[in-house]
């Protein structure tokens, strides 16, 4: 009479670890497949790294083309990766490894100083980089709609580049930007040398970068 | 009806212990538990029923006498049918055949006058269901008493088969009560539900001395069993649940006879399901409080360790399920709103919905899908009905769409139950 029970404990026991195996492989499994992206861009930054380096050594060769041209071929993915990270991240049952998005912040970073110095050393350029603050750790609705308009924006223009900048996870570059820029509120976004605090329309936005 | 201030406050006390219990440990585990919570459950009865299986059918020496009690209340659209599979039910002895109208306006005197055969006990007036049933016992003869919804048509063996299942210490003996002829998807749904609650669920929960309930459309008892526990309670409002707890809680087994097929007419519109069920699982929350004494119980046995308590526990879950749905997604519902109307104020114009990324909990809910069909497979073997693809779009809402109204009911039932009445408190 006792045994059904335990027997119905046994199985849910089972049925309950294997479940938590199951879903934990699961998220192990996306979140595999997103570092290795990861690992892909940290590759390119750094042959495009080397690039300067080989100019600043031999000083004979002129690469912000070559540069420009790599910066611009990591547009695309930027925005969806790190929303994808951040899917990833929330929709996990045990915490998971959430360096990978730090990783992948700090290489946004690396690529927009390199954006930058590469347009320093052409002169003119291709590209437009265009810098938004938003915070990390909690939910900001005129950020939402900002990182919509934003994405249209980069879908119109073919120039532009968006670096999103978390304010609140403590990386030292961005909290430079913050100083240099006078960020007080999110969200905020630079465009050619220009800011514009709370949310700001695309017909601002579009006007400043010079495509409409 | 007004809402009282007491049920406004434990309508915030639940919403907020919700709440805190999402934000602390997380929604997703807590969806974890509450589906582990379910499929233990099931575990347990699809053991239970493998148990079961093993049993053969009883068999009588001696058929005792029987009566046969109908109340009938305003029945007159059913209540000629209704006598008439009475009157054909088999039996090996003479059964007496006693109808109580209590106080009918309609017109089932007349149609009662015109048959033949039958004891008629008219009322004067409307007394309740549960008051005609003590007077037709009261002047029953038979050593076995059936009662009979006027709604009601049972197959012609079914009073035979489940005379057979009265061994030493059975009260009361349950049919399988199913829908009358479903036309419509309501009635269709309600077929698929009867099919397993009053086939399997009930059939195994007898073997495991954990009935609940003897359906109303169709019970027996024994009449000196029912003397004995002072009849029906005629102050309940679903009478043929309190007399079973009431046989429990008197240690009397209640059988259930999953041969014995009793047809019943179901609501066909959701307004009058919506009532019915109401009246049940208000009923379900004063019973449940007036036994309370059992859960947890080891004088009362299996019913008391497992049956009783785990039934409250599934349906705390199904009045949990829809606070707690409301409750964890209310975050995400005004940050919707807010970002819909922020990106409307800078001329973006209406946001097309992104795309919801699927937490990883939700993978358990496969688990608990995959035994639950099982169960309904089992439960339409149970009486040789096929499952067949026509029957797919009923058994697809039973399954992932009814149990939100289920909880529903449940809920509005709470607290229409707390609202109103003060034997609770």
């Amino acid at each position: 009479m006792v045994s059904k029970y335990i027997k119905a404990l046994a199985l849910t026991a089972v049925i309950l670890a294997f479940g938590l195996v199951a879903i934990n492989y699961l998220d192990d499994m996306r979140a595999k497949s997103l570092e290795r992206i990861v690992d892909e861009g940290a590759l390119e930054l750094q042959a495009s790294q080397q690039l300067f380096l080989y100019e600043s050594v031999f000083g004979d060769e002129d690469v912000c083309s070559i540069i420009l041209k790599r910066v611009e071929s990591q547009k695309l993915r930027a925005s969806k990766v790190l929303s994808e990270l951040e899917a990833a991240n929330s929709g996990r049952l045990f915490p998971g490894d959430s360096s990978l998005k730090k990783k992948f912040l700090l290489q946004n970073v690396e690529l927009y100083l390199l954006a930058n110095k590469a347009i320093l050393e052409c002169g003119d350029s291709s590209i437009y980089p265009v810098v938004y603050f938003y915070p990390d750790e909690y939910y900001c609705a005129d950020c939402a709609s900002q990182a919509l308009v934003l994405d249209s924006i980069v879908s119109k223009c073919q120039s532009v580049r968006v670096f999103a900048f978390p304010t609140d996870l403590n990386i030292p570059v961005i909290e430079l930007l913050e100083a240099k820029y006078g960020v007080k509120s999110v969200p905020t976004v630079i465009a050619g040398n220009e800011k514009f605090e709370g949310v700001t329309s695309q017909a601002t936005l579009s006007s400043v970068v010079g495509c409409s | 009806m007004g809402l009282k201030i007491r049920t406004i406050l434990i309508f915030l006390l639940l919403v907020g212990l919700i709440y805190s219990l999402v934000k602390i440990v997380s929604v997703y585990w807590v969806i974890v538990l509450f589906n582990i919570i379910l499929i233990f459950i099931n575990c347990v009865f699809l053991f239970a029923y493998l148990e079961f299986k093993q049993k053969s059918e009883p068999k009588v020496k001696k058929w005792p006498s029987v009566s046969i009690v109908v109340p009938n209340y305003n029945g007159q659209a059913y209540l000629q049918k209704c006598i008439e599979s009475v009157m054909a039910l088999e039996y090996p002895l003479k059964k007496e055949i006693i109808v109580v109208d209590d106080g009918s306006t309609d017109s089932s005197p007349k149609i009662l006058k015109s048959i033949k055969g039958i004891r008629v006990v008219l009322k004067k007036k409307n007394a309740g269901k549960a008051a005609a049933l003590n007077d037709g016992i009261k002047i029953a003869k038979g050593e076995l008493v059936a009662t009979i919804d006027s709604d009601t048509f049972p197959q012609k063996d079914a009073l035979v088969k489940m005379c057979t299942y009265f061994e030493k210490d059975v009260g009361a003996v349950s049919g399988l009560v199913r829908a009358y002829k479903p036309r419509g998807f309501i009635e269709k749904i309600q077929e698929v539900e009867y099919l397993i609650s009053f086939g399997f669920f009930q059939s195994v929960l007898a073997d495991m001395d954990g009935i609940m309930v003897t359906p109303g459309p169709m019970s027996v008892f024994r009449k000196d069993v029912l003397k004995k526990i002072g009849g029906f309670d005629e102050k309940n409002i679903t009478e043929d649940m309190e007399i079973a707890m009431r046989l429990q809680h008197n240690h009397y087994k209640i059988a259930a006879c999953p041969q014995a097929i009793i047809y019943t007419v179901v609501p066909s519109k959701v307004g009058d399901w919506f009532r019915q069920r109401t009246r049940w699982y208000r009923g379900k929350f004063v019973n449940s409080v007036k036994y309370f004494e059992m859960v947890l119980n080891p004088k009362f046995g299996e019913f008391g360790m497992f049956s009783f308590p785990f039934s409250l526990v599934a349906d705390a879950l199904a009045i949990l399920l829809i606070v707690f749905t409301l409750v964890a997604n209310i975050d995400s519902v005004l940050q919707y709103f807010a970002f819909l109307f922020s990106f409307a104020s800078v001329g973006g114009g209406f946001a097309i919905p992104l795309a919801l990324t699927l937490h990883s909990s939700i993978y358990f809910y496969f688990f608990t899908i995959v035994l639950y069909s099982f169960l309904l497979y089992v439960s339409h073997d149970f009486v040789n009905d096929k499952l067949s693809i026509w029957k797919l779009p009923e058994i697809i809402f039973y399954m992932f769409v009814y149990g939100f109204f289920i909880s529903f009911v449940y809920f509005t039932s709470f607290f229409k139950e707390i609202n109103s009445s003060d034997y609770i408190w």
